[in-house]
């Protein structure tokens, strides 16, 4: 393998792939990055067997096509700081030689057969594409996934494609969040994705308003956003049934407000939280919202102006949790419909169709 | 012929001195303390042969006149009581009369005397209860008793001593226990023609240097107490020293080493969380009270004491105990054992007042380091007051954790430790034992105020909750944050879990706490479903914080009552001091 390339190009390649390379693997070659030139392009990959991400950046030159494995920290560290220009790759299967004007470093890693591979790329499933407004969908519901590796399956995020109408959601037991879009897809398909590679999706088409391509398997699911490609393996399990779990008939008490308004003032009651779940304790009655908090360091009280209905309640929550549902409420204005004082908060924003969020209270003494 | 016989009197010292003469440990103790009830400040045991071949107690005491010299041998013949109302107020460690009969029952004994001020001193031998010589001789001042042929006449009492180097080794305990007693008579120990110890008598502190080592007197805290005509003073170890038997424990009672049961276990709820399972604190208390208000007479031993106001006194102790190890001390392994200083005093002057002053003269102390050291820590213990009913007054919240140093974070170490500086060097947080801690506490003040906060969940989840009796326990559960209902034979539906619990960790936690429950009303099983509901909730080791985090993390710990440990007694906090990188560095 021979080719001469930008360091920029180089860069920014290796920045993408580097998203999926572990930086301690029992697996050492894991922690490498694969090179491939090919055509007038270079393909670099890099994955942690869980996920990996592939990106196509353009060479100046091929001279000779061929592919090597070496460590991945270690090459996009030199290749940044090289200065800015072309760089020339020689490599012989188990080592690279690069060589920038001035000066050339020498890295070993592993010949590419051992490279582990991922089967995703030959599998067939079912591919369909969607907008860039994919983008808004994960945006909403990624926040509410969960954290704790011991329940896999909170860490991913329902995909669903019925009929044209594809459907996200993300729960962590405390809390769920649901998108729902239309789409020109007439595939349908189902898998629950981990949210980490969900977010290296967000991240690309952040870069893109391009389309994405998306393949899903029984096991794999594929994401392909203009010269990144993506693939996961799917969480096994059975998500949780959470449509049963959104109230279906109207809220016993109808918020409705500004959004900046309401997340200021339990920021604020926030700062009086303190451990480790912040809670604050939302009243409402007729036309005002009163925000309150409480600890040993004092107390909090803010009224806020907003339009209420139905019964007159007090309830608590957990501050982050609200807070994480109304930042991503798209719009000026937000409905919360409250159900009792143990009963989910379901919050809409009229600004956000599809959007829905539920935020389960806490029981405070 | 009536087959009921009056016993002849050889007999009747035999069988009465078996309750006082059990072995030789028992000889020297009464020995030692008849030297002690002399007003000796010297006393020597020398103990010679394979076997208790020859035990020697000499001491500089007041001596026996000739004319009494015979008569100490009498039975139930004692200078140290008259009559019965003396028995009520008794100051002395002897006062029955049977010492000296009891041993010279069951030995051959010489007894060399000299009265202060007399010309010259008389010797006496005993065999078998009868003397066989007494006659004018030379004698230092003051007692020496040799003891040799240890029940010679009582084969089955010497057929049942365990092996000899058993029964030295309870020599050793006893003497050492009569030495702790007494750290203003220097008492010495001469075993096999070796000094095995040598207190200076110069002090409490001094004299457990000499009889444990530098190592432990530098890990102990000073106890000082004192309410309601009682006072209570001592030495107790710092976590760092828990041991794995009892066997480092002296209470001494008016200056006699006692067992007793009440007083141990309020030692013990003292500790608390600090000790962990299965190990025992070391400690050396004085408790002082109107011998009066304590009767000693219950056994010839004099091992067991009886209080009358044992509540009090236990609750004095106890007090006393927590005092010294929460109060403004830094127990962080590894720090040296003196108090953090006051920030409005730039050097604290060493407070001398307390036990050295009052356990014997201070004169030497300042010369041993590990004395001063100790001294230092006196000003830290304030008098714990009863209240009118004469339980103990709870003690301020706000003087605990003052021992906490100011610990800046510096970074993370894999898996499990912050790293932080302070006053003496590096300290090593572990973050999961701290967040236990800090917890531990948070949870249990919640569940002072009521219960812990539930999170409800998104959709109930079905768990196991096996043989026990849900229903029943729901209403305890709500108070740990569990929202809990029956679901059928053997299961249940959760539909809440403790705040800052993720699902799974609280289902496990759950079948934590139904055993826990179930097991019936123990006192214990708050502090034990507590305990299991922080370490449940606390992060764990390998989960990296980010800085914010941990220091979060170091404030809350600093702000606990009981920082330094967590609550299965393990520390939250080591330090590597400045003294000791400069020595693994070679600068020293």
């Amino acid at each position: 393998m021979q080719f001469i390339a930008t360091r920029n190009n180089l860069l920014t390649a290796l920045n993408t792939v580097l998203r999926a390379v572990p930086s301690r693997s029992p697996l050492e070659i894991a922690t490498c990055v694969l090179v491939r030139a090919e055509g007038n392009r270079l393909k670099l990959t890099g994955t942690d067997l869980e996920m990996m991400i592939r990106c196509w950046v353009p060479a100046i030159e091929v001279n000779r096509e061929g592919e090597a494995v070496v460590p991945a920290r270690q090459l996009s560290e030199i290749v940044r700081r090289v200065p800015e220009g072309k760089i020339e790759v020689e490599g012989t299967g188990r080592s690279i030689t690069l060589m920038y004007p001035g000066g050339e470093m020498k890295l070993s890693g592993f010949a590419p057969e051992e490279f582990p591979s991922f089967a995703a790329e030959d599998e067939t499933g079912e591919g369909f594409t969607l907008g860039g407004s994919l983008r808004v969908a994960l945006r909403s519901v990624l926040y509410a996934a969960g954290k704790d590796d011991l329940r896999p399956i909170f860490t991913g995020v329902q995909f669903e494609l019925q009929n044209g109408v594809l459907t996200v959601a993300a729960t962590d037991a405390h809390r769920l969040a649901v998108f729902e879009m239309a789409t020109d897809a007439a595939a349908s398909c189902s898998g629950i994705v981990p949210a980490k590679a969900l977010r290296e999706v967000e991240r690309s088409l952040s870069q893109t308003e391009e389309q994405v391509s998306v393949n899903f398997s029984s096991s794999q699911a594929a994401f392909a956003v203009s010269d990144v490609e993506l693939y996961t393996r799917l969480i096994e399990g059975r998500f949780p049934e959470w449509r049963q779990a959104v109230p279906q008939n109207p809220p016993r008490t109808l918020i409705r407000g500004e959004i900046g308004a309401i997340i200021s003032a339990i920021e604020r009651a926030q700062v009086l939280a303190y451990g480790d779940t912040p809670s604050v304790i939302l009243k409402a009655s007729g036309a005002s919202l009163v925000v309150l908090s409480q600890s040993d360091m004092g107390e909090f009280r803010e009224t806020v102006a907003v339009d209420c209905e139905g019964e007159e309640v007090e309830i608590a929550f957990n501050a982050n949790y609200l807070l994480d549902a109304l930042r991503a409420t798209v719009g000026d204005s937000v409905e919360m419909g409250l159900n009792g004082n143990i009963g989910p908060a379901v919050i809409r924003g009229p600004g956000h169709p599809g959007y829905l969020a539920l935020v389960l209270p806490l029981r405070l003494f | 012929m009536g087959r009921i016989k009056v016993l002849d009197p050889e007999t009747v010292n035999l069988v009465a001195a078996g309750e006082v003469v059990e072995r030789p440990a028992s000889v020297v103790k009464e020995l030692v303390e008849n030297a002690f009830d002399a007003g000796a400040t010297l006393v020597e045991v020398v103990v010679a042969g394979k076997g208790p071949e020859t035990i020697t107690v000499a001491d500089n005491g007041c001596g026996i006149a000739e004319e009494d010299l015979l008569l100490a041998f009498e039975r139930h013949a004692t200078s140290k009581i008259s009559s019965s109302a003396d028995l009520e107020r008794i100051e002395t460690l002897g006062f029955r009369g049977e010492a000296l009969p009891s041993i010279a029952a069951v030995s051959r004994v010489t007894l060399k005397t000299r009265v202060p001020g007399a010309l010259g001193g008389s010797l006496v031998v005993v065999e078998g209860g009868r003397v066989v010589d007494f006659r004018p001789a030379g004698a230092p001042q003051g007692t020496t008793v040799t003891v040799d042929d240890l029940f010679y006449n009582t084969p089955a009492r010497r057929k049942f001593l365990a092996s000899w180097r058993t029964e030295s080794a309870y020599l050793t305990d006893a003497v050492t226990r009569l030495a702790l007693a007494r750290p203003d008579v220097s008492v010495r120990l001469v075993h096999g023609g070796r000094e095995v110890f040598r207190t200076p008598g110069t002090g409490l502190a001094a004299a457990i240097t000499a009889l444990y080592g530098e190592t432990v007197a530098g890990a102990l805290v000073p106890v000082r107490a004192e309410a309601g005509g009682m006072k209570v003073e001592g030495f107790a170890g710092r976590p760092a020293l828990v041991r794995t038997t009892r066997r480092w424990q002296t209470l001494l009672v008016n200056g006699r080493y006692v067992k007793h049961a009440g007083l141990t276990a309020a030692v013990y709820e003292a500790y608390g969380t600090l000790l962990p399972s299965g190990k025992h604190p070391f400690f050396v208390l004085h408790l002082t009270l109107d011998p009066g208000a304590v009767d000693v007479n219950v056994h010839p031993q004099k091992l067991t004491v009886r209080f009358d106001r044992e509540r009090e006194v236990a609750g004095l102790v106890r007090g006393a105990v927590k005092q010294a190890l929460f109060g403004r001390l830094n127990l962080i392994p590894g720090t040296s054992s003196s108090p953090v200083p006051p920030v409005r005093k730039v050097f604290p002057r060493p407070d001398w007042g307390g036990v050295l002053q009052r356990l014997g003269p201070s004169g030497d102390v300042e010369g041993t380091g590990t004395g001063r050291a100790a001294g230092k820590e006196t000003g830290g213990g304030e008098p714990v007051g009863l209240d009118k009913t004469g339980f103990l007054v709870r003690e301020e919240a706000a003087a605990y954790g003052e021992g906490f140093p100011p610990l800046t974070y510096l970074s993370f170490l894999p898996p499990s430790y912050l790293l932080a500086s302070g006053p003496e060097g590096l300290y090593l947080v572990d973050q999961h034992a701290a967040h236990e801690r800090v917890l531990f506490e948070e949870y249990g003040a919640a569940l002072a105020r009521g219960g812990v906060a539930g999170q409800l969940l998104v959709e109930p989840v079905p768990v196991e909750s096996g043989a026990a009796d849900v229903s029943a326990l729901a209403g305890e559960l709500a108070r740990y944050g569990f929202v809990v209902e029956p679901f059928g034979e053997g299961a249940a539906l959760l539909r809440a879990v403790p705040v800052g619990l993720g699902l799974e960790r609280a289902r496990l936690l759950l079948d934590d706490l139904l055993s826990c429950l179930a097991a019936g009303d123990s006192p214990a099983r708050e502090e034990a479903a507590l305990a299991s509901l922080a370490c449940h909730s606390a992060v764990r080791a390998g989960e990296p914080p980010d800085a914010r985090e941990a220091v979060a993390l170091i404030k809350r710990l600093a702000a606990c009552r009981e920082p330094f440990t967590c609550p299965h007694g393990r520390p939250t906090v080591v330090c590597f001091s400045r003294a000791e990188l400069a020595r693994r560095f070679g600068r020293r």
